[in-house]
């Protein structure tokens, strides 16, 4: 093996591309073949090629920071790509599938329907209404298919021994399917050689699987070719290439809330013919901002009326508003629960091994050994907030039992996850580092799996953290066809 | 269907992309004459180039010397700077970056870049780098808009905007070269710089070997019809694009019949007893009635449903839209 290998130690958890003895992996062994024929002066020259080729789009994104300045960085990606086997994605996709659609039946029976999961004690009523994502506004407004979230991006990790669990769920806005398109594109151009020995599924059909799926969310009313749009917050928000992206990759128009009006309970888009019909809303947005009316009212984002406008069912808005009861991270652990209640199947993806701290026993165990625990404030994302007790301060752990004494209903503890790690470029040589996946779940008449996701790296050995707002890095993802392998 | 925010952005694309190539090349043929002069009369041609970029008034009036004037339309962070105007055509199609070709994006990107870059760099000594940079952005933007756009909505508002720019700056430069220069009321006319500037001594040189006079010179420069520069060209094309937009949207045709009046004007009326009678006066009049064009196209157009909101000619919509 070449140099670039030479010093790589493997990282505690589960390497994907070597085994415990240090062997490359079957799926792998083309790979680093590859790798092993380059030094780390070939690898810089295809990194520069790939940063000229983010930076020549504008692929950037934002990092806010205490000064309230956002930096703008390039979109981080590492060479070593991530393989994913046939067989494996298969059994991950059923089980997020099937996820996916449980969950989607729980908002439609909490918002919609009898609210059956409540009264038969399956996710206790109270949890739900104290939920910061609990919308009341959202009582009665359907949607096509059953479907309030048709965009959703579950957080995947592997355990120990190389098992796939779900660490979150992310059924509002999730974000980074415009990276996982683009980093593809770069790496077919920066690094053609790679792919000579695999064949791997493409990911550049995005666009059209979302546009079909946003179609088949029109009102019933509408014509058979719905009017759809973006609804971006602007050109500032940290995820505005991806909005337009989005919009270019559809073909619809990405607009802003000043662009719409409600009149008589019809959304229309400002166009220079004058008012325009819209049935579809994919809006990028959050709850809160959505319509001034119903939600905050300093919002200059959001449209007017909307709210009345989807409760009159001439309007799809994509994902629906109320969705953050779901993705509560403190009702995630009724979601095995969930699957079993609606489906009446055995959840195929398990989730972490979690801790409700409002439960006195539950709790009082989690306390005791905080320092082998993770602490979640339920109602964080992008990695704030979190404390991972083997890396942390006893001072800071005292402070994690005094915050969840004092309100135990907005904090969860979990059992690490020894996340597990892939070789990946630091200086002149490769070594492990740990990552997670974020794949992407969409549903209309049906619901989808899109192949592979995007995978995000910890840039640091050691460290847990692979959010980009806390500089991670991210890796192109292969799903393999069917003896994907030559 | 277009939105009329994008379309309002599309515009200003076209507008600031026209700027920021005029006053490169006027930049650079200014540099290249003032050489030739005493500093004190450097300073005066200076100071008209300011004006004619509608500037005066962002440059104080004891920094005009030569240095100064150069940084400051060149690189420096004032809005009527080159460098500024970049900033707001990439911003303005970062606004509306799903509806124009990904070529296009990536052009205005990478002279954004190219840019910055030299900035750093380049002092005022040596801009003759950055003009070349920013004339060949220019024409690699204005090829992806030529070969690679359909000929949407889109489109047309971003040649809108130009046309309008071009026009504009070409009756300021026009203005401003027919104003008298001394004390005596004397109008000292620089046939070959007011020629240069429009890109279009060759031309001139072909049809007119002989008459180098301020009135030849403004006439040609007005109403030559295959000229690509000179008003009347610029006026037709946009009253073209204006008219494939009239799609039985009513709000167009208050635009057109402006544009229509204007061009017709200069079409058929007597241009060079206009001039003989009282050059300056006829220019500004005309200006001013392209500039309205400007604010009528805006208010029936980019905001029909809400109060006009115009930027100011000099203020950088990017900023805005915070």
């Amino acid at each position: 093996m070449s140099r670039l290998f030479e010093s790589y130690s493997q990282a505690r958890g589960f390497d994907e591309a070597f085994d415990s003895e240090g062997r490359p992996r079957p799926l792998y062994s083309k790979i680093i073949d590859r790798f092993s024929d380059l030094d780390a002066d070939d690898l810089r020259r295809i990194e520069v090629v790939v940063a000229d080729e983010f930076r020549r789009q504008g692929i950037t994104f934002t990092v806010y920071n205490d000064d309230a300045e956002g930096l703008e960085r390039t979109w981080p990606i590492d060479l070593f790509p991530r393989l994913i086997a046939a067989a494996e994605w298969e059994s991950v996709a059923r089980g997020l599938e099937q996820r996916v659609t449980a969950l989607n039946h729980f908002l439609d029976d909490l918002y919609v329907g009898e609210r059956a999961a409540v009264n038969d004690g399956i996710v206790p009523e109270w949890l739900i209404t104290s939920s910061k994502g609990f919308e009341r506004q959202a009582f009665g407004i359907s949607v096509p298919n059953g479907a309030h979230c048709s965009i959703a991006g579950i957080d995947l990790v592997r355990d120990a021994n190389g098992d796939y669990a779900v660490l979150e769920d992310n059924l509002r806005n999730p974000s980074g399917i415009s990276y996982v398109v683009e980093n593809r594109a770069a790496m077919v151009k920066a690094f053609p050689r790679l792919f000579e020995n695999y064949t791997v599924q493409p990911v550049d059909q995005y666009g059209e699987m979302l546009r079909r799926v946003l179609e088949s969310m029109a009102p019933p009313s509408s014509s058979d070719r719905p009017n759809i749009v973006i609804l971006t917050p602007g050109v500032y928000n940290s995820a505005y290439f991806e909005h337009a992206f989005l919009a270019r990759s559809m073909g619809v128009e990405l607009v802003e809330g000043q662009d719409l009006l409600v009149d008589d309970q019809v959304v229309y888009a400002r166009t220079i013919h004058g008012p325009l019909p819209v049935d579809v809303i994919y809006r990028r947005i959050d709850d809160a901002f959505l319509d001034p009316v119903s939600f905050r009212s300093d919002s200059t984002l959001g449209v007017p009326g909307l709210l009345g406008a989807m409760r009159a069912g001439t309007v799809t808005v994509c994902n629906s508003v109320g969705n953050g009861v779901a993705d509560d991270k403190a009702v995630y652990p009724y979601v095995p629960a969930m699957i079993t209640y609606y489906l009446d199947e055995e959840p195929i993806l398990p989730n972490v091994q979690t801790y409700v701290m409002w439960d006195a026993d539950q709790r009082a165990a989690a306390l005791h050994r905080l320092d082998e625990l993770v602490v979640k404030p339920v109602a964080e994302s992008g990695g704030y907030g979190i404390v991972i007790g083997p890396h942390a301060t006893d001072q800071e752990l005292d402070e994690c039992r005094r915050v969840i004494e004092a309100d135990p209903r907005n904090w969860i503890v979990q059992e690490v996850v020894q996340l597990s790690s892939l070789a990946s470029m630091s200086d002149d040589h490769l070594e492990p580092r740990h990552l997670d996946l974020r794949p992407f779940v969409l549903t209309g008449a049906r619901t989808e799996v899109f192949p592979g996701g995007l995978t995000r790296v910890a840039m640091k050995k050691g460290s847990l953290i692979v959010n980009s707002s806390q500089g991670g890095g991210s890796k192109d993802t292969w799903v393999l066809a069917e003896n994907g392998t030559r | 269907m277009i939105l009329a925010r994008h379309a309002e952005s599309l515009f200003w694309v076209g507008r600031y992309l026209e700027r920021s190539e005029t006053t490169a090349r006027w930049l650079e043929v200014a540099s290249r004459a003032s050489m030739h002069l005493l500093p004190e009369d450097a300073a005066v041609e200076w100071s008209h180039l300011v004006e004619a970029l509608g500037l005066g008034k962002l440059l104080d009036d004891d920094g005009k010397d030569r240095s100064d004037v150069v940084d400051f339309l060149l690189t420096s962070n004032s809005p009527g700077s080159v460098r500024a105007s970049l900033e707001a055509v990439r911003e303005n199609l970062r606004v509306a970056r799903d509806r124009v070709p990904v070529e296009l994006w990536e052009a205005a990107n990478r002279l954004h870049l190219q840019l910055g870059a030299l900035a750093v760099r380049s002092s005022f000594d040596q801009p003759h780098e950055i003009f070349r940079t920013v004339r060949e952005g220019c024409q690699a933007i204005s090829g992806v808009l030529s070969e690679a756009m359909p000929r949407d909505e889109g489109h047309a508002y971003i040649t809108i905007g130009r046309m309008l720019e071009r026009s504009s700056l070409t009756l300021r430069l026009l203005t401003v070269a027919n104003q008298p220069t001394t004390a005596e009321a004397e109008t000292i006319f620089d046939a070959d710089r007011v020629l240069r500037s429009s890109s279009a001594l060759q031309a001139f040189r072909r049809r007119h070997a002989h008459a180098r006079d301020a009135i030849t010179v403004t006439s040609f420069l007005l109403v030559t019809p295959d000229l690509p520069r000179s008003v009347l060209s610029c006026l037709r094309y946009l009253e073209g694009r204006l008219a494939s937009l009239d799609q039985g949207a009513r709000v167009m045709e208050s635009s057109q019949v402006v544009a229509g009046r204007i061009r017709s004007g200069l079409e058929y009326g007597d241009v060079r007893s206009a001039l003989e009678d009282d050059p300056v006066r006829y220019l500004r009049e005309l200006r001013r009635a392209v500039d309205d064009l400007a604010v009528t196209l805006g208010t029936s157009t980019f905001r029909p449903l809400g109060e006009p909101n115009m930027h100011a000619q000099f203020v950088r919509p990017g900023r805005s839209l915070r």
